[in-house]
């Protein structure tokens, strides 16, 4: 009796263990003849599916776009494996790809901790990894050769467009008192260590120092004690939501200061101004890119400009893009270039031949150059394979986006101070 | 003193949302003894339905409120009559299977929504959203002040239910003693599916009071549920003055934790204030009050 | 506890032990994570299943464990192996004062209590950034870059080892009293046997076997952060192994890891590119439909898996 209960429970195991054992028995054709497989890691269900979906959509135009389905005579697969935005299956889904389906290259990276436990697997499987957008600074300071940031930007460089900004403009207009708070995960942590050494070294006194959970309904507490603090400016890092949240409510509290500065994120987002209406006017933010920056290039004989991305996604999926969709365009260019560049070298193209191309990228995309090199900060992180988009600030004015900084980008002058919340 | 005013307003108002929320939880929770711990998941459901209608029609969740009561309370209804109810009697080594059934149905109803609406975030922003009054230097927010007067109607209303109707006492019957109160002709099945339905409709008008102030994706529900547990436990499960002021308590220990303490705390402060109850008063602020 | 057969979990251990070697890259990550939810949901059973206290606390002990091997390196630079031994005497350590608080309340009373506590000490990791890296994180090195085996055989053990531990722990005299504390409380304490300390007794080898998961997971994910091992999902899907294999059962935890595991990967990577989104919510009513018809578990109610696939016999009456 016992016997034949647990037989049955061994043929249950037998059956569910094979069912993964054969499909991996089949014989895979020789790396460099059959199609090019190029594996997507991404989010596409769970709550980061929208990030995850916008990458993906956004590489999908720019193939579209380019029209290129074979190099070298081989045609172009993708492989696409839907992560959850969790960790675990991130790290799974890069196995299948690399050991499975024997993918030539991944593109993944969305949300931090996917992005270094891809990193990790992808170093360690030698497989290449180029970067959605995925920002803890660690994932390219590792030293790994096979990792490629792609169009990502580290965390703390979200605001290097900023500094100049407040050294020109907002310091000599009065500015000497900052609050910060910061969303708790590690995107917002990250990117307070790296704002912090900026306001020390110009003698800006943070008299608000916070984290924040992004979840919370009320974040009127935190904003009190902030109103209590007197600061000339806020300096807030957030999700979209809590954006959204926050400029409402320091809309009712009446929180008035010189000027409130976002860092990417949840501020420039599109849906910002959806959510948080009237309340967004006159918000200033960070921003690695903007629908009005005007890159234009030619790649594989198409040429291409900036503004049309941003048409196109609009015009395909109803909705806006924002930096996240951008870089999955910009991600599709680069690996796009780097497969061509090989071909045209008269290599096969498999994943040394892709790394050592990666190496070399140096591509005018819709983010601005993206190049793939080493160097280091003034904050002493030291990267590899990482590109240095160009940053902006840009500010709400009239429910439109306006790049306000630097000023030869500019597409409208900026405004401070802001009126004060009675005055609107 | 003006901070420390606002930040008590502010605790105080948004108690009265947490206590809407947290009055389906008491009852079913007191009642009839089950942890669900979908009530967040089923929250989220009702203010789906109020967003449909917002994005489609234009009605303001206050009004869609009206439509989403009763369609949560259907689910609920249901959802106890065939599922629940299956195995709350049964003997099985750990009762605690409800509580994993409720989880459970929870993700299927989490799924199933991001299956029709994606993962995007929504929000029903109108002109009211933001409306505050303005006294003394300190802002009230009006749909949070909204929220609590409906809590109180709510509360009002529900303890009339409760004391004044034949419904009310088979319910309070059933709560006391199961047994006797089927020998007294009582249908359980029909007065425990009934009581779900209703703690599930409540929990839509939580939601519904919740959407404007808010926003929305399929994940909202597991914080609502947690801080609805708490706020139960702390006033007394099956008492709806112990929900209200439950909340009340919770949101004014946030608040204050927020912005004497960290805002990163804010939440481990009910945490703690749980525990003391759980272990000293586990009956809940309601035996205080009822003194 | 009736006399085992050791002729099919023989036969089991040989497979396990010999087979991995063939398999790909991919399946032996798989094969790692399934020992792993092994580990932890024989851990949780020793207290949930045999001793009846629902705990949905447990990552409290996972992420403990992770820490502790993690904390090792990023203060002290000392190896996160040294982790396998510091993690779970750590997730003991805060174990004992956790039990001592909640094990006075009962059933759904002490089910939210340790969901409570599990989610402040989630959030105090999150805040006590001197102490933790906070949101964060640690990363490390990992030993073994290319190879999964090595890490595969480590779990192997930790899971034998904590099938072994639970199954001396139930044959002796600890079993008994685990048992009847879970089934009648009250009557177990006229009889004389002081339920916290035997509680404690349960908590303490399931706190550590959890940690010891914890202290591997560390060690092979290579990157830890406290929404990542502290959440309520973990806690959660600890208890739905276990409740899909059989708590209270012997091999009912292994199983139910086996097949959870193994399910949500099915689904997610084959199922996924046919039907997409959907494949989370199947595997959710599958959920939904196991608790509901077999609400012991697949080994508990293995009498009603057995009806369900014998044809019915024709009922006579009278005799003929």
């Amino acid at each position: 009796m016992k016997k034949v209960k647990l037989g049955l429970v061994l043929g249950l195991v037998v059956v569910l263990v094979a069912a993964f054992v054969l499909p991996g028995c089949a014989p895979t054709p020789t790396a460099e003849a059959g199609p090019i497989k190029i594996g997507v890691n991404l989010p596409l269900t769970g709550a980061k599916a929208n990030f995850g979906t916008m990458d993906w959509l956004s590489a999908q135009l720019a193939y579209a776009k380019f029209g290129i389905e074979e190099v070298g005579g081989r045609p172009i697969r993708f492989v696409i494996e839907d992560n959850r935005g969790d960790p675990a299956i991130a790290k799974t889904a890069f196995e299948k790809l690399a050991t499975l389906d024997k993918v030539d290259m991944v593109l993944g990276g969305y949300t931090s901790a996917c992005g270094v436990t891809q990193a990790a697997a992808a170093n360690d499987l030698k497989v290449p990894l180029v970067i959605f957008s995925a920002s803890k600074d660690d994932i390219t300071m590792e030293g790994y050769e096979w990792v490629f940031s792609g169009a990502r930007v580290p965390a703390s460089h979200y605001a290097d467009a900023m500094w100049g900004f407040l050294d020109e403009v907002l310091i000599p207009g009065g500015l000497k008192k900052v609050a910060l708070f910061y969303e708790m995960s590690d995107w917002g942590t990250s990117s307070a260590e790296g704002l912090r050494p900026g306001f020390e070294k110009r003698g800006i006194e943070l008299v608000y120092d916070e984290p924040y959970d992004s979840d919370a309904i009320d974040h009127k507490p935190m904003l009190t004690a902030v109103k209590a603090a007197e600061p000339d400016m806020i300096m807030a890092v957030s999700y979209l939501m809590d954006a959204s949240l926050i400029a409402r409510q320091m809309g009712e509290l009446r929180l008035n200061v010189l000027c409130f500065m976002g860092q990417a994120g949840g501020y420039t987002m599109p849906e910002f101004v959806v959510n948080a209406g009237e309340n967004a006017n006159y918000v200033l933010t960070t921003a690695n890119w903007s629908p009005l920056s005007a890159w234009a290039g030619e790649l594989a004989g198409v040429k291409w400009i900036n503004q049309e991305y941003y048409e196109g996604y609009l015009g395909s999926y109803g909705a806006e893009p924002d930096y996240h969709g951008a870089g999955g365009f910009a991600v599709w260019m680069i690996a796009l270039d780097a497969l061509l560049r090989i071909d045209a070298a008269g290599k096969p193209i498999n994943r040394e031949t892709i790394r050592d191309a990666l190496k070399e990228t140096k591509l005018m995309t819709v983010m601005g150059l993206i190049e793939h090199k080493e160097w280091t900060d003034d904050m002493g992180h030291h990267y590899y394979n990482q590109g240095l988009p160009l940053t902006y600030v840009m500010q709400w004015q009239n429910g439109a986006q306006e790049v306000v900084w630097p000023l030869d980008a500019k597409s409208a002058d900026y405004i401070f101070p802001v009126p004060k919340w009675e005055e609107r | 003193m003006a901070q420390f005013g606002q930040t008590v307003i502010c605790g105080f108002l948004i108690g009265g949302v947490y206590a809407v929320i947290a009055i389906g939880m008491t009852l079913i929770l007191g009642v009839m003894k089950i942890i669900n711990i979908g009530h967040g998941h089923l929250m989220m459901v009702g203010m789906y339905v109020c967003f449909a209608l917002f994005a489609s029609l234009g009605l303001h969740p206050y009004i869609g409120m009206l439509v989403a009561m009763p369609c949560l309370f259907a689910i609920g209804y249901l959802l106890q009559r065939y599922s629940i109810h299956r195995v709350r009697f049964v003997d099985t080594i750990l009762p605690q299977t409800q509580v994993l059934l409720t989880l459970a149905i929870g993700l299927v109803f989490v799924e199933i929504i991001r299956v029709i609406f994606k993962s995007d975030y929504r929000s029903v922003y109108t002109p009211f959203s933001s409306k505050c009054l303005y006294i003394g230097g300190m802002s009230i927010s009006l749909p949070q002040l909204v929220s609590f007067g409906i809590a109180m109607a709510f509360v009002a209303g529900l303890h009339i239910l409760l004391t004044r109707t034949d419904f009310g006492r088979s319910i309070r019957a059933t709560a006391q003693d199961l047994d006797a109160a089927k020998y007294m002709g009582v249908d359980a099945l029909r007065v425990s599916s009934l009581t779900f339905g209703l703690g599930m409709a409540l929990a839509a008008a939580g939601g519904a009071l919740l959407l404007p102030i808010f926003y929305l994706f399929p994940d909202i529900g597991t914080p609502f549920t947690i801080k609805a547990l708490i706020i139960t436990i702390l006033g007394g499960a099956g008492s709806t003055v112990g929900a209200l002021s439950g909340g009340l308590v919770f949101g004014m220990a946030e608040s204050l934790g927020a912005v004497y303490w960290a805002p990163g705390y804010k939440d481990v402060v009910g945490f703690i204030i749980f525990i003391i109850i759980l272990l000293f008063m586990p009956g809940g602020l309601k035996t205080v009050i009822k003194r | 506890m009736a006399k085992k057969s050791w002729f099919l979990p023989a036969i089991l251990g040989i497979v396990a032990i010999a087979f991995p070697p063939f398999l790909g890259g991919y399946f032996q990550h798989i094969l790692i994570l399934v020992m792993m939810w092994v580990a932890m949901a024989t851990g949780w059973n020793l207290l949930g299943g045999y001793c009846g206290q629902v705990s949905f606390g447990s990552a409290v002990s996972f992420g403990l464990g992770a820490y502790g091997a993690g904390l090792l390196y990023l203060h002290w630079g000392i190896s996160p192996w040294w982790g396998m031994i510091v993690g779970p005497v750590l997730a003991i350590i805060v174990a004992i004062p956790i039990g001592l608080i909640t094990f006075r309340l009962r059933g759904g009373y002490f089910v939210l209590a340790t969901l409570a506590l599990a989610e402040a000490i989630r959030i105090v990791f999150l805040n006590w950034v001197e102490m933790t890296a906070g949101p964060v994180g640690i990363v490390i090195a990992r030993t073994w870059g290319y190879q999964k085996l090595p890490y595969y055989y480590i779990i192997l053990a930790i899971a034998a080892l904590s099938l072994y531990l639970v199954y001396r722990l139930m044959k002796s005299k600890l079993g008994y009293y685990f048992i009847s504390i879970r089934e009648d409380q009250d009557a177990a304490e006229g009889l004389g046997i002081p339920s916290t300390k035997y509680k404690m007794y349960a908590l303490i080898p399931s706190a550590g076997i959890i940690g010891l998961a914890g202290a591997f997971y560390m060690n092979y994910m290579a990157y830890i952060e406290p929404n990542v091992v502290f959440p309520l999902i973990i806690s959660a899907q600890m208890i739905l192994t276990v409740m899909l294999g059989g708590p209270g059962t012997f091999w009912g935890p292994t199983l139910g890891a086996t097949i959870f595991i193994l399910l949500s990967e099915v689904l997610r990577a084959f199922a996924g590119p046919v039907i997409g989104t959907l494949h989370y919510l199947l595997f959710a009513l599958i959920l939904v439909l196991v608790i509901m018809f077999l609400p012991n578990g697949i080994i508990g109610d293995w009498d009603k898996v057995k009806g369900a696939f014998r044809r019915k016999k024709p009922v006579y009456v009278g005799g003929e």
